[in-house]
């Protein structure tokens, strides 16, 4: 499985061809196919939902909304979870 | 009477606080843990390696069921990224209760204490229960304390520095003005650090380092959870006063002649 849709090629955002968006995600820029939700987003990457949590644009992105919720040009999206610390 | 350690709305029988960071591996950090017989377990926020995400997660390990899970804002600098750190940790659904810690400075990872007072405003506002580290200074716990967080924890000494308690009269000053739990957080070295700061009547000591640090983490969690428990009891028991000169623990009558 491809970790995201990669763009075909077409078009620049603006010129009606364009068929992805770009955003970031944990501080790298990733092309994705349009119309993606943040659940759809989480199954590209192969990562569980259950052990993570979401920033879209500096603000918390409850869980509950992850389904409805479709990721735009110029999002930024944080994917955080616990790891060892002190 | 069973001696629990309150803190916020729980009780634990633990009065030991350990942190999951500088582990071999999840398992060793398991077995630590286990060891260590500790309730309340620290942990960080970070960001999830998108590029190799299917590793396994600390908490298939340590099970928020079994333990209180106490998420920090270690590395955070400023009071915003902290509170932003709390939030998302929130989220993650293991309660409200946050290790606040915002660092003035690389070198020696002090606090910044104007940061975190101002943090643990805007916290204690949004409904979370917060324990911040902060240096030993009395007058700065005193604030904390006043403002609302849930217990303060002084600092035995630099974070990771193993020194034990560096200042042993401002912990008791922080002690003696205490209105709610005192938990010395870093510095701590060996097991008679933590037995030292709990004969002094500190509720409770968290610690990392000592632990995960050592030869054998896992005998050292055991040793620091026996350490916090003498501690806790010769404090309970009242120690002696210290003396210059002997006092004979033999009867000085019927000695013979």
């Amino acid at each position: 499985m491809k970790p995201y849709s990669l763009a075909t090629g077409c078009g620049r955002v603006g010129y009606g061809f364009f068929n992805y968006v770009i955003v970031q995600i944990n501080g790298e820029k990733k092309e994705l196919g349009t119309s993606l939700s943040v659940t759809q987003l989480l199954e590209s990457l192969g990562i569980r939902p259950g052990r993570v949590v979401i920033e879209l644009n500096h603000d918390v992105l409850s869980r509950d909304a992850f389904e409805d919720t479709i990721l735009k040009e110029g999002d930024t999206v944080e994917i955080v979870h616990f790891v060892g610390g002190g | 009477m069973e001696d629990l350690f309150k803190l916020a709305e729980s009780s634990y029988k633990s009065r030991l606080i350990v942190g999951t960071g500088k582990y071999k591996d999840f398992r060793e950090t398991q077995k630590a843990i286990e060891a260590s017989g500790a309730e309340i377990v620290t942990v960080a926020v970070r960001r999830v390696n998108i590029t190799d995400p299917n590793k396994d997660n600390l908490l298939d390990y340590i099970n928020p069921k079994k333990y209180t899970i106490l998420p920090n804002t270690a590395g955070c600098y400023a009071a915003d990224e902290a509170v932003r750190t709390c939030r998302l940790a929130r989220e993650a659904g293991v309660g409200k209760m946050v290790k606040l810690e915002v660092i003035g400075d690389e070198r020696t990872l002090f606090p910044d204490i104007p940061a975190t007072l101002e943090a643990a405003r805007i916290l204690i506002r949004e409904g979370f229960v917060v324990l911040p580290y902060v240096n030993d200074d009395p007058v700065t716990a005193k604030k904390l304390q006043e403002m609302g967080c849930a217990a303060v924890m002084p600092l035995a000494a630099p974070i990771g520095s193993g020194l034990g308690i560096r200042n042993p009269y401002n912990i008791w000053i922080i002690l003696e003005q205490a209105t709610v739990p005192v938990i010395v957080d870093a510095g701590v070295g060996t097991a008679s650090d933590a037995a030292i700061a709990m004969e002094m009547g500190c509720d409770g000591v968290l610690m990392n380092t000592a632990i995960a640090g050592a030869k054998d983490p896992i005998l050292m969690a055991e040793a620091m959870k026996l350490a916090v428990e003498a501690g806790r009891k010769a404090f309970l028991a009242g120690r002696v006063p210290k003396k210059l000169y002997a006092t004979a623990s033999s009867p000085l009558e019927g000695i013979l002649g």
